[in-house]
């Protein structure tokens, strides 16, 4: 399906955050958390790959990675073929026009000094693209293509004058004026009413549809994954944890956690084990919440195992929790 | 609502309904005595007035149709020169606190942005200047330089801008990690960049509200130099009218309670207005950028 | 449910002051619950669905106030009692409030099992310092925490814990009814699924009644018995929560089902909710969802329509007309 090598990938990618050097620190002795860690992944041209987990998990840390506002610990990074792990100067700023992120929350992504067309104009000055004439052209079209139409009521119009869905159509608008190949996309929808979430969601199909662009969709709601993804990761406390083409994990999630995750993805409340802290430590990070936990999964960290040749999971029993049916749920044909 | 009522709360400034009634006609009124100083000191040499530096054969005048405020011993016009005064007043205030405000903005903003060692040893800077005591500083420089107004300016400006510096780092830090100066680091702005166009007009705000009481400040220790016979000897100065009605405070005593009043109006009002100047001059409303195509 | 129900509100209306004149947030908002019931009250921003909640507790801002209405809690008329004797009798004692921010305001000097000490001693002085702290300790369990929790500092916890110990917080007094507005909003999905079993629990145990607030159909889905829908200030559509979600009767509640994404079914191109039309006659004379309704007919424009006192109803000229259903998607169940 994707015969091209991938636009963006990241291999090995760690992300270790260390209290500092204050008083705090030497009191707590010096902590560090690995939010992202060893984490591999691929985008591939006109891909939409959802990034799927909780808060905590390391999915939002590993987004700015990906469009490196955020500094690699280790691994690297490579974008149209070229390592940009170190990327400085003139090859950053080519990774900035590549790259491009959209934000959570729309009452902080738009600066509130800031009209619509000022904000959705400013990264072609930064690059110096076109002329003032050009820019307010692109970023009318932009505008359109984002659905703020008629797009002269808006031009003027500051943040504080707009609605949360308008905001994050700015915001997306801004983001896509560069017309990057690469979309970071970092739970979008969360703060939206849910009327609006759909049409956010469709703009997302679409900007790919039109632009082959990639989108890497970070969110916690999995039904809205499977809506915009072909492809989803599952993260849990800094590691993919399952991996596969969406319909398939959705279907037949091969790990405990995409298997929870399905179950209270619906109207039913998911039961689940209490947290057993006695495992807090174990090899597999997962085992404190997990139903299946065993032996093995305290002492030896589970291996990536591959359920089919695209659907991978780190668990020790991935294949007979792919072989049980989810609970309180039959899912017939996926697609 | 809730959902985005909390998200309003967290992610805006508040901007009131109604403005409360502490933000009311006190401030209104201060902000009006403030524009009339301005007035004033523009216009001072428009005034129909006595001249100020003019002597006449009337020493020590009682207020009198004549003298609305009385003359001094050379018999010179009290209202003319508080009128002047206001010029060498607000000039100070302004300078002074100029110069606080811009330097603390830069290194307080540059502090705040680049963290690490950097923030370490501007931090450490900001300390020391803080407890260089300004006065003392001020007395040392005038006798080194003689007394004048860029010299005044300099030392209260080089000694106040800690605060300033320190306000400003400490607004830099959290708009840093705001969503919109993310995006547009990701859209390939530089460090300058940020903070020139995202980062500083968003967080100068309180700068601003401590640059109008360090204008208070400037205008009440060039009054304490002048009083001391420290200041501009060549500029009129309320100070020093004070310090030349101390010998007459029994028979004269309007040579220095006029100008008393005049510096200690000016300074309540400075410092009051400060809060609303602020939502004038920068609130984002006022602030719609007219579209050039 | 035969016996009479324990709060029952009657067309209560409440106001704020905005720039423009007041402006109604709660419009005629009526509602019945039971011992024992759990109601929800679903709605996105600006329906009015945390104003009516504030009314109740009276907590609204000082520019907001209850215009018209009725609400009695048992044979207590709460709109004539004064703020003093509601504070008293009613505020934590007979209705408790449980907000999403709540979890993000405990105070973070003090340990929580200290706090509940001092709430549960605030309510009772009867009580002597070890009744309290086995109250305390009770409580707690009951939410689900551990009793070693009770020695953490709020920045000890995880959001989860903080709003479980929030719960608690809220029961200090026993109240009847515990009002959860936005209460699991801001947790993950499992998270929110265990404070939801919780709340289900304590509502079996002690016989609470709840009223659940929320924008997130699926968590109404997942413990509400009852539904109501609110939109513009005003109920649209109001009925068993199985049944609404299954053949909703208000192009609203269909609209927003047909636009939510789900895990089963086929894939389909979701609808959005978008306005269609502006109102002709330029004034709100009409049904306020006119605008984005697809269905919308010149009465529609001219007429607002009424909600049936009903237990199943909707506000809707063409209320169950089947095209409400065929209008959005198909397979929304």
């Amino acid at each position: 399906m994707f015969p091209e090598s991938p636009v963006l990938s990241g291999a090995d990618l760690v992300r270790v955050f260390s209290g500092r050097g204050d008083l705090t620190g030497i009191l707590g002795g010096a902590s560090q958390t690995r939010a992202v860690d060893g984490v591999d992944i691929d985008l591939n041209k006109g891909e939409i790959v959802a990034l799927v987990g909780e808060s905590g998990s390391g999915k939002t840390t590993l987004g700015r990675l990906l469009t490196l506002l955020e500094t690699l610990s280790s691994g690297r990074l490579v974008l149209d073929g070229k390592v940009i792990t170190h990327a400085r100067g003139r090859v950053l700023k080519e990774v900035r026009r590549k790259v491009q992120i959209i934000f959570q929350n729309p009452y902080d992504s738009l600066d509130p000094r800031d009209t619509v067309h000022r904000a959705v104009t400013e990264p072609l000055a930064i690059h110096s693209i076109g002329s003032r004439r050009d820019r307010t052209d692109r970023a009318t079209e932009m505008l359109q293509a984002v659905g703020l139409t008629p797009v002269e009521q808006y031009l003027d119009k500051l943040p504080h004058e707009l609605s949360g869905g308008q905001r994050q159509r700015v915001a997306i608008a801004r983001a896509m004026v560069l017309r990057p190949e690469v979309l970071i996309a970092d739970e979008p929808i969360s703060m939206l009413d849910a009327s609006i979430r759909s049409s956010v969601l469709n703009i997302m199909l679409d900007l790919r549809d039109q632009f082959g662009l990639s989108i890497l969709f970070i969110t916690h709601d999995l039904a809205s994954a499977r809506y915009v993804s072909d492809r989803v990761l599952v993260m849990y406390r800094g590691q993919i944890v399952e991996s596969g083409p969406t319909d398939e994990v959705v279907n037949r999630p091969a790990h405990p956690y995409t298997k929870l995750l399905v179950e209270a993805s619906s109207r039913r409340l998911a039961r689940q084990p209490a947290t057993r802290l006695s495992l807090a430590t174990a090899a597999c990070r997962f085992a404190s919440r997990c139903p299946q936990a065993q032996d093995l999964c305290v002492t030896t960290a589970p291996p990536l195992f591959q359920v089919t040749g695209r659907h991978g999971s780190l668990c020790h029993f991935a294949g007979a929790v792919a072989d049980s049916s989810v609970a309180g749920a039959d899912f017939t044909s996926g697609s | 609502m809730a959902i985005d009522e909390v998200i309003r709360a967290k992610s805006q400034t508040p901007t009131p309904v109604v403005s409360s009634a502490a933000n009311g006609w006190i401030n209104r009124a201060a902000i009006v005595v403030v524009a009339l100083l301005v007035v004033v000191a523009v216009a001072a040499p428009m005034l129909q007035l006595p001249s100020p530096t003019g002597f006449s054969d009337q020493p020590l005048a009682p207020p009198s149709a004549g003298h609305v405020m009385g003359t001094d011993q050379f018999g010179r016009d009290i209202l003319s020169r508080i009128v002047w005064g206001t010029r060498s007043a607000l000039l100070v205030a302004v300078g002074s606190a100029g110069i606080s405000v811009v330097v603390g903005v830069a290194l307080g903003s540059i502090a705040g942005y680049a963290g690490g060692w950097i923030d370490d040893i501007l931090s450490r800077t900001f300390d020391v200047f803080l407890v260089v005591p300004a006065f003392f500083l001020l007395v040392l420089m005038a006798a080194l330089f003689g007394p004048s107004m860029p010299v005044v300016m300099a030392v209260i400006g080089l000694t106040t801008w800690p605060s300033s510096a320190r306000i400003m780092r400490s607004q830099t830090l959290t708009y840093r990690t705001r969503a919109f100066v993310d995006a547009a680091r990701a859209a390939g702005g530089g460090p300058l960049y940020l903070l020139a166009r995202h980062i500083v007009p968003n967080a100068i705000a309180p700068v601003i509200t401590n640059g109008t009481v360090t204008m208070g400040q400037a205008i009440l220790i060039e009054a304490g130099l002048s009083y001391l016979g420290l200041g501009d000897p060549s500029s009129i100065s309320w100070g020093r009218m004070i310090f030349d009605g101390q010998k007459y405070l029994d028979g004269a005593a309007w040579m220095s309670i006029f100008p008393g009043v005049a510096m200690l109006v000016t300074v309540l009002a400075l410092n009051l207005a400060g809060d609303s100047f602020i939502g004038a001059l920068l609130g984002p409303r006022r602030r719609r950028m007219s579209r050039q195509r | 449910m035969t016996n009479p129900p324990l709060l029952t509100v009657d067309r209560l209306v409440v106001s704020y002051q905005g720039a423009a004149g007041p402006m109604r947030a709660v419009d005629n908002v009526s509602l019945a619950l039971g011992r024992g019931a759990t109601v929800g009250l679903v709605g996105e921003s600006g329906s009015g669905k945390s104003t009516f909640a504030l009314a109740l507790m009276r907590l609204l801002p000082r520019h907001g106030w209850i215009e018209s209405g009725s609400a009695t809690l048992g044979d207590t008329d709460l709109l004539a009692m004064t703020d003093e004797e509601f504070r008293r009798a009613i505020r934590w004692r007979a209705m408790s409030m449980v907000f999403q921010s709540a979890m993000n305001s405990l105070n973070p000097v003090m340990r929580v099992g200290r706090l509940l000490l001092e709430a549960i001693q605030f309510h009772d002085r009867s009580l002597s310092r070890s009744e309290a702290g086995e109250r305390v300790s009770e409580l707690f369990v009951a939410v689900g925490l551990r009793k070693e929790d009770l020695r953490r500092y709020p920045h000890e916890m995880s959001g989860g814990m903080r709003q479980r110990a929030v719960i608690a917080l809220s029961l200090v007094a026993s109240p009847q009814i515990v009002i959860a507005d936005e209460a699991t909003t801001a947790l993950d999905v499992l998270i929110q699924d265990q404070i939801l079993l919780t709340l289900l629990e304590l509502r079996e145990k002690r016989g609470l009644s709840l009223l659940v607030v929320s924008h997130d159909i699926d968590v109404i889905a997942k413990v509400c018995d009852e539904v109501l829908v609110m939109y513009a200030g005003r109920i649209v559509e109001q009925g068993p929560t199985a049944d609404v979600l299954r053949n909703p009767a208000h192009p609203y509640t269909a609209g927003l089902l047909a636009a939510l994404p789900t895990l089963r079914g086929r894939k389909r191109r979701l609808p959005a909710l978008s306005r269609r039309a502006n109102h002709p006659a330029g004034d709100a004379r009409g049904c306020r969802f006119a605008p984005l309704c697809s269905l919308a007919e010149d009465i529609c424009w001219s007429i607002e329509p009424e909600l049936p006192d009903t237990k199943r109803a909707a506000r809707c000229h063409f209320a169950g007309d089947s095209r409400i259903r065929d209008a959005f998607a198909d397979d929304v169940s």
